[in-house]
């Protein structure tokens, strides 16, 4: 279990105090294990700041982050990284472009854990792990382990990061609108593919996403935010009943 | 010996030595996005430690090993200037490149005794370097031996840092060099990788100096002037004309880009370039080779798009 208590962070670019931008204003949040999350809300509203603050890219102002009853507020970013699988909105970020797409696996398989520096790199047992896996994502990708990864398109090397930050099974998934980057088609595909390898693999996941068919449609809870709150917060039966209709209004209703 | 076999064997006791500079500079320039002017530095710390060493008796094996460790310090100084102290990359470079101006004339003060600071010290015919340890009596030979020796040591080295790259923990360095936000997604510690690359490059940088300046027998403290443009123009000749599609064939471009920029050089200079305009002509060439990678990365990104339209 995941929990957010009393998460607060502001940013000040220019010192100033009128300038203080509060991000998350004392945000309390539980996810439990198995949890498949849909995160909406306005632009600047605090929910990249939120996966930034769970994934330890910086430390909140004031407040708690708790994964399975131990507090990990201090540990750092990298040390974080065994728990938390992450895919950004930019296809650039998740991946190495210079390197072929093997050695991404090959990194990307021990994350979190010790790399060392006598072990050779590349193991004979993985690249047929890495084959099936590939071959599981349905990216074609399986037969060209050796080329660089900047020569994939941005919706392959979405799908690859995804498989990258869920090949060391991770605590929970963080996705950050993985899609918005991608054309309807391939956000469609990478989107689906999400859905089958939480599903399959049990994953407990965060996804933001602006798409309010996306974000009805997958996931068993949605969250709502705005201006550093969040202002819904609807599971199961609930949710399944909210229309797109519904999630406008809210919206209206919220930006008065 | 045939003049032709000994313009070879001056073209390859020039590049030899600037193999592992330039695979010391490919480390944090490529692989880290590090533009490192640590690299000249330890270059003369590397140079001024042997030649030193030698001088006052050392064996010329430990005294080269002293020297590449005063590299390593040199590196490792460079990164916690910018890890610790949060200085920015080129300015951490710059700071310890200027220390290193100051301290060789130390080191080569120690010849004197250490009461002096010295600007020049050349070895005597009768004191030994790593290459004339293995002369014999073969006075004819000496070039060749040492050539020999000097590939020995150079593919000693390419091996190691092949391999090393090749760990898990290298290739973690060289994911985070490229990107780092996904070094840290991926748990690696991005300071302690910096840390790492920056004292094996330097490390590497200096052991070049102390080869170079046991080949020339004497060190200056200008000899690591114009090296730093020699070490890049050298990897980009080398990406230029051989390719980087994998680490193992940067790491052969690097090596075989050294021997072509002399290649060049060397022609140009018989052909009656005057010795005198040797930078206009480094620069010169770096220019050509940015050109000739440009070209290439501009064919690449066609044939990307291709790929990708198709
Ligand atoms: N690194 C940062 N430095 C300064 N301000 C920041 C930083 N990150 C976020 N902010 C500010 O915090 C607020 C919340 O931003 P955040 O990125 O969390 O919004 P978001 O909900 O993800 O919006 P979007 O839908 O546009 O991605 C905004 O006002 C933003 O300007
Ligand atoms: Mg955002």
């Amino acid at each position: 279990m995941l929990k957010l208590v009393n998460i607060t962070k502001s940013f000040n670019l220019t010192g100033n105090k009128e300038d203080n931008r509060v991000a998350l204003d004392h945000i309390n949040l539980e996810i439990n294990d198995g949890d498949f999350v849909t995160v909406i809300g306005s632009n600047g509203s605090g929910k990249t700041t939120s996966l930034n603050i769970i994934a330890g890219t910086f430390m909140p102002d004031e407040g708690d982050i708790i994964l399975d009853d131990k507090s990990i507020t201090k540990l750092k970013e990298y040390q974080r990284a065994k728990y938390f699988g992450r895919v950004f909105q930019d296809p650039m970020l998740g991946t190495a472009g210079d390197m072929s797409i093997i050695e991404n696996l090959e990194v990307a398989s021990l994350r979190g854990q010790t790399h060392s520096p006598i072990k050779w790199g590349f193991k004979k047992s993985h690249r047929e792990h890495f084959i099936n896996e590939l071959k599981r994502f349905d990216l074609g990708l399986e037969d060209r382990l050796n080329q660089k990864v900047g020569v994939l398109s941005g919706g392959q090397r979405q799908a690859l990061t995804l498989l990258m930050a869920t090949l060391a099974k991770p605590k929970v998934l963080l996705l950050d609108e993985h899609t918005a980057a991608l054309d309807p088609k391939t956000a469609n595909k990478v989107l689906e593919l999400t859905e089958r390898i939480v599903t399959e693999e049990k994953l407990t996941t965060i996804m933001i996403t602006h798409n309010m068919k996306d974000a009805l449609k997958y996931g068993n809870r949605l969250i709502m935010y705005h201006q550093g709150h969040i202002v819904l917060d609807v599971k199961g039966e609930e949710k399944a009943k909210l229309t797109v209709e519904d999630l406008l209004k809210l919206f209206d209703d919220v930006s008065i | 010996m045939p003049y032709i076999i000994s313009v070879i064997l001056n073209i390859l006791t020039s590049g030899l030595p600037c193999c592992l500079l330039a695979l010391g500079i490919f480390i944090t320039y490529r692989l880290l996005d590090f533009a490192d002017l640590t690299a000249e530095g330890s270059f003369l710390i590397g140079a001024s430690l042997a030649i030193a060493l030698i001088k006052v008796g050392v064996n010329p094996y430990v005294a080269t090993l002293i020297a590449t460790l005063g590299g390593s310090i040199c590196g490792y100084l460079t990164s916690v200037f910018y890890t610790k102290l949060k200085i920015p990359k080129l300015l951490s470079g710059i700071i310890t490149m200027t220390m290193t101006t100051s301290l060789a004339l130390l080191i080569l003060g120690i010849t004197k005794g250490g009461t002096f600071f010295t600007n020049n010290v050349a070895l005597s015919s009768s004191d030994p370097t790593i290459y004339s340890i293995f002369y014999f009596n073969a006075t004819t030979l000496r070039p060749l031996i040492k050539t020999i020796i000097m590939l020995v040591i150079v593919m000693i080295v390419f091996v190691i840092i092949y391999f090393f790259f090749g760990t898990e923990y290298g290739m973690a360095i060289r994911a985070t060099g490229m990107n780092e936000k996904m070094g840290k997604a991926q748990g690696i510690n991005t300071e302690r990788a910096s840390v790492i690359a920056l004292t094996l490059s330097n490390t590497l940088i200096a052991l070049a100096g102390a080869m170079y300046a046991q080949d020339l027998k004497s060190c200056d403290i200008k000899i690591s002037s114009g090296f730093l443009v020699i070490g890049l123009a050298s990897i980009l000749i080398g990406e230029a004309i051989f390719g980087n599609r994998s680490f193992k064939n940067r790491l052969i471009s690097i090596a075989l880009g050294s021997i072509v920029y002399f290649v060049i050089v060397n022609v140009a200079i018989e052909l009656g370039f005057p010795s005198e305009l040797k930078n206009l002509l480094y620069a010169i060439l770096i220019v050509i080779a940015l050109m000739l990678g440009l070209i290439k990365s501009l064919k690449k990104r066609k044939v990307i798009k291709y790929a990708q339209a198709s």
